[in-house]
């Protein structure tokens, strides 16, 4: 059996196993309810998804040249980043962090950040070694124009809430951000697919669906936020539930780049 | 098909040594490249051939010999100058059948000679 179906196999059993120990694990009093649960059960799953898909991308680097595999580890890092910061927020739950440092000086937001930054960078440098040059792949133009329209974004209405304006806005502000940079690289994995050879059409087209879908569970979560203020725990449960597609497609996209292999 | 089946589409996939016409061996190996624009003008004489076939029609000895030397480009194009990935020449020929594989190396054995 190929190494790459070992890993979508082995990845598909530990999420059956995770949402199932997800419900039956012991947990403090303060998590121990069905809502929470169902988090924990969701978010591991998805890292798990997200780390599969990380370490498919990477399955078949041997056949690729160097700047392909540069492009590639950069994707997968990023993809990396994105399962940490899912899993963190059930972790520091868990462990009664959620008034920690980390937490209150909004350093939790950093994997993030760097998962996306680092999704642009792979996503651009394959661009590059492909020949397709759009402004999304200038650096600076790019970065410019999203800060600004996040800046914007703070003067959003939105519901009343028990956090201060300034947090509200701030934490609206990154989330647009994050929103705005995955949705640059979606559109520029778009171009690439559009450009690219047959062999690797399939691949791009899975890992725009992943993109895009991110984007969406993004906006959702922003719309979210602007219309329930930040009494939304119900609605985070469910964007997570729904981002659980995403994370197989990921895995998709992973295991469409091993299919590559093959000629 | 469908807008699902066509955006996620990609290369048929065909089992090793089944290619068996000059034409399909040409689409095979342009499909591989990472940038098409690279190698778009080299199909420039396949097009024109397809275009001129009429549906069931044998290939003449002229235009397989076209296909021969176009491909013989891609396959030069795939192995020194692709972008992302090494190609050997040993491995796109093994996806070719022993009959189109022993032609292709004729044609190149007279062109050298040539």
């Amino acid at each position: 059996m190929k190494l790459a179906k070992k890993i979508v196999i082995g990845a598909v059993l530990t999420m059956a196993l995770l949402v199932v120990g997800g419900f039956i694990v012991p947990l403090p009093d303060a998590t121990n309810n069905f809502s929470f649960k169902l988090d924990l059960a969701v978010t591991t799953t998805l890292a798990v998804a997200y780390s599969a898909s990380a370490v498919l991308f990477l399955v078949s680097l041997r056949l690729y040249k160097a700047q392909m595999r540069h492009a590639f580890i950069t994707l997968s890092i990023g993809v990396l980043l994105t399962a940490i910061s899912i899993i963190q927020i059930p972790i520091l739950t868990v462990l009664s962090l959620t008034n920690s440092f980390w937490t209150a000086s909004g350093l939790e937001g950093i994997p993030f950040v760097l998962s996306v930054v680092f999704i642009y960078a792979g996503v651009r440098a394959f661009a590059r070694l492909v020949g397709t040059h759009t402004v999304l792949t200038k650096v600076g133009a790019t970065l410019a124009v999203i800060t600004a329209l996040s800046l914007v974004s703070t003067l959003l209405p939105h519901a009343q809430a028990t956090s201060s304006e300034q947090q509200i806005d701030t934490v609206n502000a990154i989330v647009v951000w994050l929103g705005l940079v995955a949705l640059a690289s979606a559109l520029i994995v778009l171009q690439i697919k559009q450009r690219i050879g047959a062999h690797y059409a399939n691949a791009m087209a899975w890992l725009f669906a992943a993109l895009m879908g991110s984007v969406l569970a993004i906006l959702a979560s922003l719309v979210s936020t602007l219309v329930s203020g930040d009494d939304i725990a119900l609605v985070t449960t469910l964007i997570n539930v729904a981002t659980l597609a995403i994370g197989v497609m990921y895995m998709r996209a992973g295991y469409a780049f091993t299919e590559t292999e093959d000629l | 098909m469908s807008f699902f089946g066509s955006f996620f589409g990609g290369a048929t996939k065909k089992k090793a040594g089944s290619i068996d016409s000059a034409l399909d061996m040409v689409t095979y190996a342009a499909s591989l490249a990472s940038n098409p624009d690279a190698i778009d003008p080299m199909l420039d004489r396949v097009r024109a051939i397809s275009a001129g076939l009429s549906p069931g029609q044998v290939l003449s000895t002229e235009d397989t010999q076209t296909l021969f030397d176009v491909y013989l480009h891609i396959e030069t194009y795939l192995t020194t100058k692709e972008a992302l990935r090494t190609f050997t020449a040993q491995d796109l020929r093994t996806q070719f059948t022993p009959e189109l594989r022993q032609q292709l190396e004729a044609y190149t054995n007279n062109t050298k000679g040539v």
